[in-house]
């Protein structure tokens, strides 16, 4: 192994490590906030670069139906609680945020797609489509049961996952897809040479992180979500509503694994089921992290990038038994270093 | 006039045992009225139902309205506003976090309206002005019971409901938490306050309702209350008749 | 919508089931992959039953098409509940090997004849009695990678590498590769291991290269096939890569690219009929099939022919079986599977010559070589 592989391989590991990071990163949050293990955020990635994918070839594929049939689903419950609750003040608002603003995207992505935009405008209706999702999804699954037990969220988690698994086969094929590259440009350091896709990809989401920082430090929502992670009580008594703080917990996890969607699309083949992979990988790096802390789920994202990368060239054959078998260490170093804290009631 | 907040023949359940049963308070605008009773009288789980944490039987009128339809958040944003005996703060946050947290649900009215408030808080408790970097949870047993007041007192109160203030608190500071409870009602704050020191409780209150085993035992102005011989023994430690 | 129209032939076959036991009527119990990793084998073979003619030999032929979403058991519980509740006359199925493998016993033990439309030579292994009662109609990996051995011969190959699937599909490519390459004098110098969904083969391909081979063999199915590729161009692999018949069809070359360029393949006829001489008899039987399907569905699928082929091995041997006993009876069955092992068909994949050592009976006609050109199958003549 010379120099020059070991560049190209650690250039691998730190790309995927970099998309592995912004999943663990959503994981992370949605754990935080809402206790979900949030098994379908791999599919959310899929549903990412196969929607851009079908906007290439001019088709709405079936998110746009998917969002519509969820909004109308999702309007049909506003009215059931406005109903049950006898308070039809807020109705006319909260039906136009849940059905209308969907049933709206849903619809230009409809009678936009066809028209071919140029690709920029593509990933604009991607990033939109998908993260709508997010909100939708927790709307009709999770809000009805947030106060239930971690083990019920885990197994609603796990059924999503089969039901976006299946959407995804009906919508999408069972082939997969690839999005062009943004860039085709590669930058020579001596003897590595760097590829302007990779490059693109690990800059786009240190900017992401960075966003995402600068979002929970400095502005009242993200302090918000914050708070409701730390004390849900607290956060209930200083007036933050934990369906507020889920809906926005979702729309934020939903953004990110879009935008990993597209990130990777340019980079391998992506089918309906490769989702699950990609988050697992995502989820070693969160459970590193504990399941709470940002900065030590990234850096063990980066470590499974690497590890995989490193792996795949010294024993392809026992690539994910070593990039798995490394969370058992992992857990057992935890148990043994942290207290157990059972859930604060 | 009709009363700040009214509770009509409340009953809280968990299971199948009663913690409350059948009570009726009333506090009124301007006053601070008081509910003493012995640990497990069901003091905490009466606020925690009048908050809307607790389901609830029974009738909670508030601003002359019913709020049994209502979650938390909202009766939190039309000014009904709970210190839980825990303080619940944001125990990794700032102090500066924590206060703007309190001022969550006033985010319409604009940032000059939250930095007003925010002043006068550091002004009620400039302790918490020097240690507004500091996280939340490093803070000493007075300051996070200031920390939890101030966070409240950002949400603009009309009905403070205080529970517990003084547990866990050194004599000294005890004595100045109650009299930032005095000064608060000064300033036109409604208190409804949760004590198991019933001697400092019905000193500074007006009104006052004795919780025993979740039945309202006895009620009347605060002043009464302390002369009645049975309370006088049961809670204020006199008289060695009982 | 070509899933759509697969959810309403489920949700037909699932109720055909039910109320399909009609006595005298053929029942043919078929389990396919339509979900799962293999769907887009088993997408293609599940439209194709719904291509075919409800009578053979003048008596009507209920299909009962059931889904076993690439899973193993769930295969063997459909080929149970085949047998068992619908007393099928005969099995079809199912689309991967492992599955086909598992379903041999219950084949067996309800005197059943089975063709599987998986890859495997193991499936129809002479020397395993049990399979007296197993046909299958996909050509034998061994002979497609004789095909490769003899190719890269004649383009001067001594060395080669491998990058296949980390499964049986994989293992098992390596295993026939490695026996005709030795054939042929050609060495096996590297090789490396990937998952369908990985999302990088970078470590693998840099090995790969290297090692320096003077060709490289891809074992994979469908359009994971193209990760490798894309890969081995992207890092400016200079030397010819050749892929398996696994990778042929339209999706492949929609995401490999331009990258597929010059790529060589083995593959069953009916993916280039049109550029066949009109001499052979294949044409006008892939012809027929590929104008039927291609109406319908879309682009041709070489997957779909393994289950026509399997139709037309059961077209060819269910009128001799009427003359000796009535459908849904074990007699049939027997009868059945005589038949079967002396079918000599000529089908969309090639002609079938069953004899009762070999249940597959395909020779050199099934296999051509096919070169990949600005996204078209060339053959290679």
């Amino acid at each position: 192994m010379d120099l020059p592989i070991v560049a190209l391989l650690a250039q691998d590991g730190i790309t995927n490590g970099a998309v592995y990071a912004l999943l663990a990163l959503a994981l992370v949050l949605v754990f935080a906030v809402t206790r979900v293990i949030w098994v379908p955020s791999g599919e959310f990635v899929a549903y990412g670069t196969l929607t851009l994918a079908g906007l290439q070839l001019g088709k709405a594929s079936g998110i746009a139906g998917m969002l519509a049939a969820m909004a109308v689903v999702a309007g049909l419950m506003e009215i059931a609680k406005a109903v049950r609750q006898r308070e039809m003040r807020g109705l006319a608002r909260s039906l136009a945020l849940w059905a209308g603003v969907p049933l709206a995207i849903a619809a230009v992505i409809h009678f936009v797609a066809p028209l071919q935009p140029p690709f920029l405008v593509q990933i604009l209706l991607t990033l939109t489509a998908v993260t709508a999702l997010g909100p939708l999804f927790y709307r009709i699954a999770y809000q009805p049961i947030a106060e239930a037990s971690v083990l019920v969220l885990l197994i609603v988690s796990v059924a999503l996952h089969f039901t976006l698994l299946g959407l995804g086969l009906w919508f999408f094929g069972a082939e997969g897809s690839r999005t062009p590259p943004f860039t085709s440009a590669s930058f020579e350091w001596g003897a590595v040479t760097v590829s302007g896709q990779s490059l693109l990809v690990v800059l786009t989401s240190l900017a992401l992180i960075f966003a995402l920082a600068l979002f929970f430090n400095r502005t009242l929502y993200g302090r918000a979500l914050r708070a409701t992670a730390v004390n849900r009580v607290g956060a209930r008594l200083a007036g933050i509503s934990p369906t507020f703080a889920g809906t926005l917990t979702f729309t934020l996890g939903a953004l990110v694994c879009a935008f990993c969607g597209v990130l990777i699309g340019p980079i391998t083949t992506v089918y309906y089921d490769s989702g699950f992979l990609i988050s697992l990988k995502g989820f070693v790096g969160a459970i590193i992290g504990g399941l709470s802390s940002y900065p030590v789920a990234a850096a063990g994202a980066l470590l499974v990038g690497l590890l995989e990368s490193f792996s795949s060239f010294w024993a392809s054959a026992f690539k994910e038994v070593i990039v798995f078998t490394l969370i058992i260490p992992v857990l057992l170093w935890r148990s043994l270093t942290t207290h157990h804290h059972e859930e604060e009631e | 006039m009709a009363a700040l907040l009214e509770v009509r023949n409340l009953s809280v359940r968990y299971g199948k045992v009663e913690a409350v049963h059948d009570v009726s308070i009333e506090a009124g605008e301007g006053r601070i009225v008081t509910v003493i009773g012995p640990n497990g009288a069901g003091k905490t789980t009466l606020l925690g139902a009048i908050m809307g944490l607790l389901p609830a039987h029974g009738e909670i009128r508030y601003l002359g309205e019913s709020v049994s339809g209502t979650d938390v958040e909202a009766r939190v944003a039309r000014g009904l506003v709970l210190v839980p005996e825990k303080r619940e703060l944001f125990a990794s946050m700032t102090v500066a976090d924590n206060l703007a947290l309190g001022a969550f649900s006033r985010r319409r009215e604009g940032e000059a309206a939250t930095r007003r408030t925010l002043d006068e808080v550091y002004q009620r408790f400039p302790r918490l002005l020097e240690r507004r970097g500091q996280l939340a949870g490093t803070l000493s047993g007075g300051e996070r019971q200031m920390l939890a007041l101030g966070r409240a007192l950002m949400g603009r109160p009309k009905l403070l409901m205080l529970d517990e203030p003084s547990l866990g608190l050194a004599p000294l500071i005890v004595r100045e938490i109650f009299s930032i409870i005095v000064a608060l009602r000064q300033s036109g704050v409604s208190i409804l306050l949760v004590e198991q020191n019933a001697r400092a409780a019905l000193q500074v209150s007006d009104h006052g309702y004795v919780l025993e085993t979740g039945d309202l035992v006895l009620s009347g102005p605060s002043a009464e209350l302390a002369a009645n011989p049975r309370v006088a023994a049961t809670y204020l430690g006199q008289g060695a008749a009982a | 919508m070509l899933q759509r129209k697969l959810v309403t032939a489920l949700a037909a076959a699932f109720s055909f089931g039910v109320a399909a036991t009609a006595l005298a009527d053929i029942n043919v119990g078929v389990t396919v992959s339509a979900t799962g990793p293999a769907a887009s084998l088993g997408i293609p073979e599940k439209n194709t039953f719904d291509l075919l003619p409800t009578t053979i030999g003048g008596e009507k032929v209920n299909w009962i098409v059931l889904d076993d979403g690439s899973d193993t058991t769930k295969a063997v519980q459909n080929a149970k509940k085949l047998i068992g509740e619908n007393k099928v006359d005969v099995l079809l199925g199912s689309t991967i090997t492992p599955a086909s493998l598992a379903m041999i016993d219950t084949a067996v033990e309800g005197e059943t004849p089975m063709i599987s439309m998986a890859a495997s030579a193991r499936i129809v292994d002479p020397a395993n009695p049990k399979t007296r009662w197993i046909f299958k109609t996909p050509q034998s990996d061994a002979l497609m990678a004789d095909a490769i051995a003899v190719s890269m011969k004649a383009a001067g190959v001594t060395t080669m590498g491998y990058i296949g699937f980390a499964d049986a599909y994989g293992d098992g490519w390596l295993a026939e590769m490695k026996r005709s390459a030795q054939l042929a004098g050609i060495k096996v110098i590297a090789e490396e291991k990937y998952n369908r969904n990985d999302t990088s083969v970078t470590g693998q391909v840099l090995k790969l290269i290297a090692a320096k081979p003077d060709a490289v063999l891809i074992g994979a199915a469908g359009t994971p096939g193209a990760t490798p590729q894309k890969e081995l161009v992207a890092r400016g692999y200079k030397g010819k890569i050749f892929q398996t018949h696994g990778v042929a069809n339209p999706d492949f070359l929609r995401v490999v690219g331009k990258d597929g360029n010059g790529t060589l393949l083995p593959a069953g006829p009916m993916l280039v009929y049109e550029q066949l001489p009109d001499s052979n008899p294949v044409k006008k039987v892939a012809a027929g099939y590929i104008t039927q399907y291609e109406k319908k569905f879309g682009t041709r699928s070489t997957f779909g022919g393994h289950a026509y082929d399997a139709y037309l091995l059961l077209n060819s041997a269910i009128p001799e079986a009427l003359k000796k006993a009535k459908p849904g009876t074990k007699e049939f069955r027997a009868a059945l599977r005589d038949a079967l092992e002396k079918a000599n068909v000529v089908a969309t994949h090639g002609v079938y010559v069953m004899t009762p050592h070999d249940h597959n009976g395909l020779d050199n006609r099934a296999r051509m070589m096919v070169r990949i050109d600005d996204g078209k199958w060339v053959l290679v003549k």
